[in-house]
């Protein structure tokens, strides 16, 4: 999931982690918004392979950006 | 709620390629904007009709030849035909044909894999609705009690229909079993031409299989011959230009005609044949086609290559409707952030073809949401082509429940797809000399070696037919033709007291010859390449903004290692895994190591200590 989610980030240059929860959970049955946001994009973002534009938002407004290699 | 820019900062582009969904009608939802633009080659929409329409009236079987650009939207109109007409026909998807000596089989097994979808607000299985449909179905007696459910049954099929039907006896018993909700998919089995066990024949009370082209031929003008007073069937047969190549790579057009042509020869009611097919393939190779198959072509359609401005604008309106419902305050514009004027500068003409309409879409929208930040985007083609990967893969996962949804033929054929992805060379397209096998057996190099590998792949349950198909490859062995054979098989092998098997024994065991038992999960990564690989063929795949060429998406194929994820080629030795997943796994071996260093060391310093406190006890 972790390789999906970093596809859609670099394809979109910039998204909501709520419509990156809604295609996880369309991509993949079974996974929660707790996986999406709680470990993927927090490994992501920790491995610095992606941001969180503005951490301090609210879940439906926070954005995560893709950082260029 | 959030405004319209807000929303977009957020949104995924909803033009993006992954919602240009080609191929089979019955396994996605497709379409679901472009075609609600009804105006849209509204016209071709009702000459098809016309031909539908004279079909239902007379049941002359009719055909539509349907030619246009690529990306103009053909796979669109297939699918919103079936979504207009499938209330007064049967609509069958009829995809690429492997092999030209395999055309009737492929069209039977895959009439009936459609006939087996629910459509749209039913309940039953198009194959059942037909059957409920025939009138001697519905004619059930007083005689019912006298004859028993299934003797009623065969007698009304039998006297409604007296002659003219191909096995009669064992097609009417699957018909009758089809009713019965455990041995449907048996029947189904049947009639899709597996070569079932006896074991399995058994219950359905039938003695023959479907196992060559006369018998796929003469069940298809079954349903024609017994379907005249029931909806018609509509056979779709998409991108025939991924069809059947000659030696000489040239394309083998002639047998989707020539099976047109029996059609009419032989009488074969109620079909409406529907070839579609790109128009740059059908000007190079229309000269190769007989006059007489061409002249049995009632109808040829020549699919408008560009819609209109006004049309561009309601399809772009379609796919920004969901973010202009969440936008507070609405825009004003239905097309709003993009402007329409655009279009009268790009085209000028007022013409626009339809899948650049959409890619243009994809353009402004993006250039809106990152302003100047868009002019230094890289290329982002892999991350794309992984999204379009995941999403076919995820739908083929959740379609391809069991390995023999294909035939052997059609798996071999994946196969040879794939490798030629990898850039393995196939040796020999058909390895084993018998005619019965041949298709399913080829030969290829070992990578970095100049050994070749004979490769027999065989699901077919009866076991008498593995038996021939030992003898074959005994044959093989003995003549040396490779330096080794690999059996994929998941199917039974029967046991020692099968002469198949007994063979089987002989021939592989040891490490030159293997047996490969294949998982699930491998045919759905072979499928999934073969569907975005006729997608390139067909000029239909896009990725990002591209259409690659076959050889490009290869490139990407292998750039993205996807098919190192497979674990039949993996087990074929004919990729590594990736060498990030290897690691992986390296670590995690690693980690197992040291924790059974440390616990083997724990046990031999409690056994070190033990003997110290016995050898101490003993001296004292």
């Amino acid at each position: 999931m972790n390789d999906f989610i970093l596809n859609l980030v670099e394809t979109q240059k910039f998204i909501s982690v709520q419509v990156v929860i809604t295609n996880c959970t369309k991509q993949f049955p079974g996974v929660t918004q707790a996986m999406v946001v709680d470990k993927a994009i927090k490994d992501l973002a920790e491995a610095k392979l992606v941001s969180i534009i503005n951490p301090q938002a609210k879940l439906e407004e926070k954005l995560v950006s893709w950082v260029p290699r | 709620m959030a405004s319209l820019d807000q929303i977009i900062q957020g949104a995924a582009n909803p033009f993006d390629p992954v919602t240009f969904i080609t191929g089979n009608f019955w396994n996605s939802d497709i379409g679901a904007a472009s075609s609600t633009v009804n105006s849209i080659h509204q016209e071709a929409i009702e000459e098809i009709e016309t031909v539908l329409d004279l079909v239902i009236q007379d049941n002359y079987t009719r055909s539509i030849l349907l030619q246009g650009d690529s990306g103009c939207g053909k796979s669109y109109l297939l699918a919103r035909l079936k979504k207009t007409f499938n209330s007064k026909a049967f609509f069958a998807y009829i995809g690429s044909c492997a092999s030209s000596d395999y055309i009737w089989r492929h069209t039977l097994r895959q009439l009936v894999d459609s006939l087996m979808h629910v459509p749209e607000g039913e309940t039953d299985s198009q194959l059942l609705l037909w059957l409920k449909g025939l009138s001697a179905f519905r004619n059930r007696g007083l005689m019912k009690r006298m004859l028993g459910e299934r003797g009623l049954f065969m007698l009304n099929f039998r006297s409604t229909y007296p002659t003219g039907i191909y096995q009669a006896n064992d097609f009417f018993n699957i018909l009758y079993q089809l009713t019965n909700p455990e041995l449907f998919v048996y029947a189904c089995d049947w009639l899709r031409g597996e070569n079932l066990d006896q074991k399995q024949l058994k219950p359905l009370k039938v003695s023959s299989v479907i196992d060559s082209e006369i018998a796929a031929k003469g069940i298809i003008s079954n349903f024609g011959r017994i379907a005249a007073d029931t909806k018609p069937i509509v056979l779709c047969f998409d991108q025939v230009e991924t069809g059947p190549r000659l030696a000489d790579n040239y394309l083998s057009l002639s047998p989707y005609f020539d099976l047109n042509t029996s059609f009419y020869n032989d009488n074969v009611k109620n079909f409406v044949v529907l070839i579609s097919i790109v128009r740059n393939i059908w000007s190079s190779y229309k000269g190769t086609i007989p006059q007489s198959d061409l002249a049995r072509v009632c109808k040829f359609i020549d699919l408008k290559n560009n819609i209109t401005w006004e049309q561009v604008k309601a399809l772009w309106s379609l796919r920004l409707h969901p973010l202009h419902c969440q936008a507070q305050p609405k825009p004003e514009s239905p097309i709003a952030p993009l402007d329409g004027l655009i279009l009268e500068k790009r085209y000028p003409g007022g013409k626009v073809n339809l899948r650049n309409s959409l890619i243009l879409g994809k353009e402004l929208f993006f250039k809106y949401k990152l302003g100047d930040a868009y002019e230094e985007q890289s290329d982002s083609s892999l991350a794309s082509f992984k999204l379009l990967w995941q999403q076919e893969f995820n739908q083929n996962q959740a379609k391809i429940e069991r390995i023999r949804k294909f035939s052997s033929v059609e798996l071999v054929e994946m196969l040879k797809q794939a490798l030629k992805a990898l850039g393995i060379e196939i040796i020999k397209n058909k390895l084993l000399a018998s005619k019965s096998y041949s298709s399913h057996s080829f030969s290829c190099q070992l990578p970095g070696t100049k050994q070749n590998m004979g490769i027999i792949w065989y699901e077919e349950p009866n076991l008498r037919g593995l038996f021939y198909l030992m003898k074959a490859c005994q044959k093989a062995l003995e003549q040396n033709l490779c330096h080794g054979f690999v059996l994929i098989r998941a199917e039974n092998l029967g046991n020692e007291n099968n002469k198949g098997y007994q063979l089987f024994q002989q021939v592989f065991t040891g490490e030159k010859n293997r047996h490969l038992i294949p998982e699930l999960d491998s045919v759905s990564y072979l499928r999934t390449y073969q569907a975005l690989a006729n997608d390139a063929i067909a000029g239909d795949l896009v990725v990002g903004s591209q259409t690659p060429s076959l050889e490009e998406l290869e490139q990407l194929t292998r750039e993205a290692k996807i098919l190192a994820r497979c674990s039949l080629l993996l087990d074929l030795g004919l990729v590594i895994a990736n060498n990030e997943e290897k690691v992986e796994e390296v670590e995690k071996v690693e980690e197992v190591d040291k924790v059974e260093k440390i616990d083997k060391l724990q046990k031999i310093e409690k056994k070190e200590e033990e003997g110290k406190k016995k050898n101490y006890h003993s001296q004292n």
